[in-house]
Parts: C-alpha cells; structure tokens; sequence
C-alpha cells in the first residue's frame, strides 16, 4: 500500500515537472490566465457586492462570511483547474481521437495518467494570491477562526475536490457512449454554478439533491462552514461518506467505459 | 450579391449537419437555461422575502425571473467563443493562408459558422420562448410588435456580439495567444451585459460607464424588449445608437484586420 | 515470449447515415448500423525474436489485429496468449513486456525536448537509472540523435521524430514491439537508418518485432515471414521470398545490341509480350525456363554490346498480388 502511494505521488511529481518545462516556455500563457482568473473573480465579487446593497444576510451567512465563502470557492475553482479541469477536458479528445490507447498501455492504472497527466502550473500564481486573500479575510471576521477550524476547513476542501472531481469525471466518461459529447466540460460548469453560492440560499429538495446526488454543496460551502462556524461532525462524516461512495462509482463508470472502448475501437 | 450570399449560406448549412450530429450539445444548452433561471431564483426569492418587498428597482419577482430568462437565452445566443477560438488558431498556425487564397472572407465565413453553430439553441430556444408564451401569456410580448422589435434587436445583438469578439481576434495577429483575452470577455459578459442581472441593479455610477459601450446592446436591451420595458417611444433612438455601434465596430474591424494582414504576409505566413 | 492467436473474429457497429440535412435530421432520431467484420477466425504463432511482417491493404484489419494483440481491443470471439497473459486483462506485468510505435500517431509531447519524455517513461516503467542510461545511450547513437534530444519535437524533421518514437518506445527493452508504419512518410536514409536499427536490436536482445508497413522495402530488408490479411481474413502466413517468387517467377532481362537494329530480323522476337526495344536496347520479363531459350535465340542474332538480369522489384510484385490476391493465392 504505501509503496503504491509513494510510486504514484513520484509519478504526479513526474507529471509536474514535465508540465512544468513545457508552460515555462509560454510565459505570456502565466499573465492570460492571472487575467481570466482576475476577471472571473472581479465579476463573482461584483455581483454578491450588488446582492448585498439589497440584504445583509443570506440564511446563516453574513456578508463578512460570504467573502470568505467566495474566495474559498475560487482557491476551490482555481485547485480543481491545477489538477483537473484541463484533464478531463480532454478526455473526449483522448476516447474520439484513439490517443486514449497511449493511456491504457502504460503498466500504470489508466484512470490515474488520464487524470492527472497535465497540471496546470499557472495556477500557482493565483492561488498564491487567494490564499494571501483568505488570511487576511480570516483575521478580519468577526468569528473566532481556531486552528482546529483551519485543519477541518483543510480537510473538508479535499474531500470536496475528491467529490467534483469524481462527478466531473464521470461526466466525462460519458463521451465512452455517446460519441462527441464535447459539452461535458460545459455541463461541469453549469454545475458548478450551483457550488457558486452559499448552501444556506438552497430549501427543500433542491438542498436534499445538492448535498447527495449532485453534491455541489459540499464543494465550498460545507469548508466554508468548518472554517467559520467551526466543527460541525455531521457535516464532515457526510462528506467521508458521499467521496468514498463516488469515487468507487468513478472506477465502476472508468472500468465500463474501457469496455465500450475496447469493443469499438478498429 | 445572391450569389455571395449562398456561398455562405452554404457553409451556414454545413454547420446545421454538424451541430445535428452533437444532440448532446443543445441538451446542455436547455439544461444551462434552466438550471440558470433556477439558480437566480432561488438567490431573489431568497432577497425578495428578506427584504419583505415587492418590487425592487422597478422589477416585482417574476419580472425579475422572466428577465434572466431570457437574458441567459440571448447571452447564450451572441456568445461566440467557439468559433473565436478557431479563429484565433488560424492566425496562429497559418490557417488563415486558406482564406486569402480563395474567394472568401474570413469575416463573413466564420460569422455563417458561428450562426451555423448556435443553429439548434435558436431552435430550441425559439420553442421555449413559444411554450413560454402559451403558459404566461403578456408576461412577456404584450404585443405582436415587441416580438418583431426584439427579433431585429437580437438579430443587431448577434453581430455586434461577433463584431466586437472580431476586434479581439484581430489582437492575435500581434500578440499570439489571445484566447485568454476571449475567455475574460465571455465571463465578464454574463454580469456586464445584464445576462444573469439586470443593468438596472447597478449603482448609478458603474450603469453611466456601461451605457457608453455597446454591452447593453447585446442582452439588456432586447430583453427589455421583449418584456416591455421599454417603451416603443424609445425604440427609434435606441436602434440608431445601436446601428451606429455597429458600424464603428465593423470598421475598427476591418482596419484592425487589414493592419493585421500586412504584418502577417511580411512574415511570410 | 511466444504469440499464440486462436481463431480471433472482431465484429464492429458501423453506423449509417444518409446524405445532406435531410439525413442528419433523420439520423438525429433514429440511427441505423451495420455490421462489419474486421477480422474473420484469424490465427497466427509467432515465436520469440522473430521479425515478421503483417500486411495488408488499408482498411484490411492490421490494426485492428495488433490492437488485440495489445489488449487494447476485445476479440468478438477466440482467444490470444502471450507468454501465458491474455492481453485484454492489461496486467502490469504484461504491459511492461511490450510496446507500440505508431507511425501515424506521436507519443511524445509537442513542445517539450525528447529527453523530458524519456524520463517520465523512466518513471512510468521503473526503469533502474543505469540501464536507462545505457540505453538510451546506446540508442541515441545507433539513431544518430544525440544532438537532438534537448531540443523540443516540433522542432525535429519528421525523420527525427520518428526515431526518438522508437527510442521512447524501447526504453523499458520490451519483449515484444509493435511497429505499425514506423517509416511512412521518412526520406530513404532515415528509412534505411530504422531498418538497420530494428535488425540490431533484434539480434542484440532477442526481441520479437511486428511490423505493419506499406514499403515492401522494409518488409523485404527485416522479415522473413510475412502474414497476409485480407478483408479480414488471414491469407497467407509464410516466407516472403518464396511468396514473392510464386507471385512473380520472372526475371528482366537487359539486352544491349552492339549491330544496327535496321540489320537485324528482330520482329519475331519483339512479337512476344513483355519484351520491348528502345533505341538500341532489349528488355524482356520472363519467367526462369523461357528465359535461356530466349536468350538463346538472341545470342544467335547479335553479340551484345552488355546485358543483364535483374530480379523485379519487390513493390511492383506485392502491387499485382493486391490488385487481386484471390487469384494468387488459389496458386499458392
């Protein structure tokens, strides 16, 4: 097992660096994405500073917890593009073109290169920045932020990867069927929209769904409320729950989408 | 002229086959409308019953929730990254050589592409926008002729949409990779041109800066069309304003692409 | 490191579609197939070290041939052991005995060196740091590449990229290689540069190569045996040189006149066919028995001022053996 671990992290480490080499040859890509990131959060910010010209809380979150909500979904958003997101864009490509072959006769398990093969290395600078951001916001609210706090917020933060990645993934998955399906990075993104705002704002079913079959919520609202209102267990063993019970689902998709590969490449 | 126009209408048509191949696609495009409109109103139901009030800036809830509606309708419908992207590669890796030595221009081919492309959202959309008319009747087009002033004010959304995307394009003959630059636009797009929010929530001061570009053009004011807020008194000005946004931006275009072209060839391609 | 193919069928879904708009509305709702048999009860053995040569006409089922081989595709029916693995599990152990290189497709990252993807396949294969410093080393030179591998492929020439393909995919010293069109496209020295590559690596390690190639040229310069498909069945499996031999006996003659042709009685010689004159020059194409007898008779008109015999060229024979194999092989 922890020889497993090890090979594996030294591969990601291999991955890396090999990305590395290559995005330090386009330094103007380093600027464009601090830009789009920029832009993208300006917006977000601009848009809750509307919504609170209107109200001063929405459901438990005031508008000092909301900051911290937002830049934790944007770390979250700006983690999940290091890692991920670039990846499982290209899987539809890898499954349409046949590349995926190259994958799948390397004697490593295929759903780990196709999912961590790139990483976005720009990343880096952003996440630099937002994290600088979020400290400071913590020592600025109102709350009593412990230490305990930041090791569940932590904690909870990768589960909450572990889950969208596994969603995203599956999504991807898809194109193993149905042959094209170029929208699946767009359908993940329409998802998240639901991870953009706080969980307190969701009632009824549409709550029940967000924190079970589609569980955006746990994405960036369920670490934002370890972090600020501290430890809140059920929370937290829900999570456990809903990212082991979805990671076995992307193996179980991983392994039938292969299947389909295998029966109808030429 | 007839002839230049089935040239293109050609390529419009190439695009429909494609886009009926990728069903998928216009799936998500519904799912993205009301996954959107279900978004927003859970956040102003929310805010409306906070606050205890009816109307806030001159929208009662479902005036507000009919808007974004239609706003993320039209700001799926003017949004033309996709095709931008290609374009952009084309200058890049020397694609562009296929269209200077044929008799086509680059403009007007990726526009047909572009509204080939969006093809099944205007179908698709078309038929919400009808079963939409038949639930709510006179919650939106009261009367027949907002319907025929909001398809020519989308229409006139559509290009300028494109012609403003072609001015950025046109940047990647100088710096390269101008995709980012795309894809900030398209983001900022969704709250800037009253997309996802009416114009009107916004602070006097930052609503005085937009009204002096033509991003309201492109969502907030055929929306406001469609639903009647804004009297057809006003429409004639706004029409010509927007013609003239139209005819700046394509002529900035066409310099910006002619300069380009000449720094392109001297290097050889 | 033995192949054994058993009796391998591989079914397909093709989907169907009519032309123009009409066709896409129609196919968007109901979409209609058939079914295509890409390879029809193929068996083959092939046993270690050995370099033989899979053709075929495209679309034959080479690929998808190889592809089982690989376990990257599920036979419909029969089965493939290789050194007792069944491919298609894709065990580790399995994987890391083989390799592929694919002439059409490329491995290597664009806009990073080769060396960069070297030691991620280090990584990937665990190859032990000094025998993948051995052997990349030793590669790099038998390829002559050595002052390339810091620069980054799309840089390379077409030549270049293909050798450090082959580099990437033979750093792990897999047991069994599979080449499909590794030359297509390359300029002759390089060509000639990967035949002789091919052939020490083979002696040297005793590794097995499969090799796909529409140069007859490679063929002839590394396999003795060669396995014919065609529309998916197995035609011919066997020697080549013998196959070419069955498919063309004959040989050209080059016969140089060294008296005026306006002299000579030739037009009953000439009457035959394949044999032609230009200028002062015979050329005939004839099988081995007719051929002295021909000879004969012109050694009776003229002295010659040169003649030669030449074998046909190996392309043109394999070209007239695809343009009806059926009919050969009812030979054979």
């Amino acid at each position: 097992m922890r020889v497993l671990v090890v090979r594996h992290i030294s591969l990601w480490w291999s991955f890396f660096t090999n990305t590395l080499t290559r995005d330090m040859e386009f330094k103007a890509n380093f600027i464009g994405s601090l830009i789009v990131d920029a832009v993208y959060y300006g917006a977000h910010y601009f848009f809750f500073n509307i919504i609170f010209s209107y109200v001063d809380t929405l459901g438990i979150f005031t508008s000092a917890d909301v900051r911290i909500f937002l830049v934790i979904t944007f770390i979250a958003d700006t983690v999940y593009m290091m890692f991920f997101s670039g990846n499982l864009f290209n899987l539809n490509k890898l499954i349409v073109s046949g590349d995926l072959d190259f994958a799948l006769i390397k004697p490593v398990n295929g759903q780990f290169i196709v999912s961590f093969r790139y990483v976005k290395s720009y990343a880096i600078v952003s996440l630099t920045i937002l994290g600088l951001l979020l400290s400071s916001l913590i020592s600025q609210n109102p709350h009593d932020i412990s230490i305990l706090n930041l090791i569940l917020f932590f904690f909870s933060f990768i589960l909450g990867q572990t889950i969208w990645y596994s969603l995203d993934f599956m999504i991807g998955c898809l194109t193993f069927w149905f042959k094209n399906f170029t929208v699946g990075g767009w359908l993940g993104h329409e998802l998240f929209k639901f991870a953009e705002r706080p969980d307190s704002i969701y009632t009824g079913i549409l709550r029940k769904s967000l924190f079970s079959i589609l569980p955006m919520a746990l994405i960036s609202s369920v670490p934002a409320r370890l972090l600020i209102y501290g430890p809140g267990w059920n929370f937290l063993y829900w999570q456990i729950f809903v990212s082991v019970i979805f990671l076995l689902l992307t193996r179980i998709v991983w392994k039938a989408g292969i299947k389909k590969y295998e029966s109808a490449s030429s | 002229m007839r002839v230049a126009f089935s040239k293109y209408f050609m390529v419009m048509r190439m695009t429909w086959i494609q886009a009926l191949e990728y069903k998928a696609n216009t799936i998500v495009g519904i799912f993205a409308v009301i996954s959107g409109v279900l978004i927003e109103y859970i956040l102003w139901d929310r805010i409306y019953e906070t606050r205890g009030v009816e109307i806030i800036n001159g929208f009662s809830l479902n005036q507000l929730i009919v808007y974004i509606f239609f706003g993320i309708m039209v700001g799926q419908l003017k949004s033309s990254w996709v095709t931008s992207f290609e374009m952009i590669e084309c200058i890049r890796s020397g694609g562009l050589n296929k269209y200077l030595i044929r008799p086509v221009s680059f403009f007007s081919y990726h526009f047909s592409l572009f509204i080939g492309y969006n093809s099944l959202f205007y179908f698709s959309y078309f038929a919400m926008i009808i079963l939409f008319q038949l639930i709510f009747p006179g919650w939106a087009f009261q009367t027949p002729i907002q319907a025929v002033a909001f398809i020519i004010f989308l229409s006139m959304a559509v290009y300028l949409s494109y012609s403003i995307y072609f001015l950025m394009i046109c940047c990647a003959f100088w710096f390269g990779e101008v995709r980012t630059l795309i894809l900030a636009f398209n983001l900022s797009n969704r709250i800037f041109t009253g997309s996802i929010i009416p114009l009107e929530f916004f602070q006097e001061s930052i609503l005085n800066i937009i009204f002096l570009t033509p991003l309201p053009y492109l969502v907030n004011i055929p929306v406001n069309i469609a639903l009647g807020n804004i009297s057809s008194l006003e429409w004639p000005q706004l029409f010509i304003n927007g013609l003239i946004w139209v005819v700046v931006m394509t002529f900035l275009g066409q310099i910006l692409y002619k300069i380009g072209i000449r720094k392109y060839e001297g290097f050889g391609g | 490191m033995s192949i054994q193919v058993n009796n391998i069928s591989k079914e397909f879904k093709i989907f169907k579609r009519e032309a123009g708009l009409k066709g896409a509305v129609k196919s968007f709702f109901n979409r209609k197939y058939e079914i295509f048999h890409a390879l029809k009860s193929i068996s083959l053995d092939i046993n270690e070290g050995e370099i033989i040569g899979i053709l075929g006409e495209n679309g034959a089922g080479k690929t998808t041939l190889i592809k089982a081989m690989v376990g990257l595709l599920h036979p419909t029916s029969g089965s493939i052991f290789i050194d007792g693995f069944s491919p298609w599990e894709r065990k580790n152990n399995f994987l890391k005995t083989v390799s592929i290189v694919m002439g059409q497709k490329n491995q290597l990252w664009w806009d990073i060196p080769a060396s960069e993807s070297f030691l991620l396949n280090q990584k990937i294969y665990q190859i032990p740091e000094k025998q993948f410093k051995s052997t990349l080393d030793e590669m790099l030179d038998l390829l002559d590449v050595r002052d390339k591998v810091n620069v980054q492929v799309r840089r390379l020439s077409l030549g270049e990229r293909m050798k450090m393909e082959i580099i990437s995919a033979l750093l792990h010293r897999p047991k069994i290689v599979f080449l499909d069109e590794p030359t297509i496209g390359l300029d002759v020295t390089s060509q000639s540069r990967i035949r002789e590559f091919i052939t020490k690596h083979n002696e040297q390690y005793g590794t097995t190569f499969l090799l796909t190639s529409h140069y007859m040229n490679d063929i002839q310069a590394l396999c003795k045996r060669v396995f014919i498909i065609h529309k998916g069945e197995g035609l011919y499996d066997g020697d080549f040189e013998t196959l070419v031999k069955k498919i063309n006996p004959k040989r050209r003659l080059q016969f140089e006149f060294s008296s005026n042709l306006k002299s000579l009685n030739v037009e009953k010689l000439i009457n035959k066919p394949n044999v032609s004159i230009n200028d002062q020059c015979l050329t005939a194409e004839l099988p081995d028995n007719e051929m002295m007898d021909f000879l004969n008779q012109l050694f009776e008109l003229d002295t010659p001022a040169s003649f030669s015999f030449e074998e046909l060229p190996v392309e043109e024979t394999m070209k007239s053996f695809f343009a009806n194999p059926e009919k050969f092989i009812s030979k054979l």
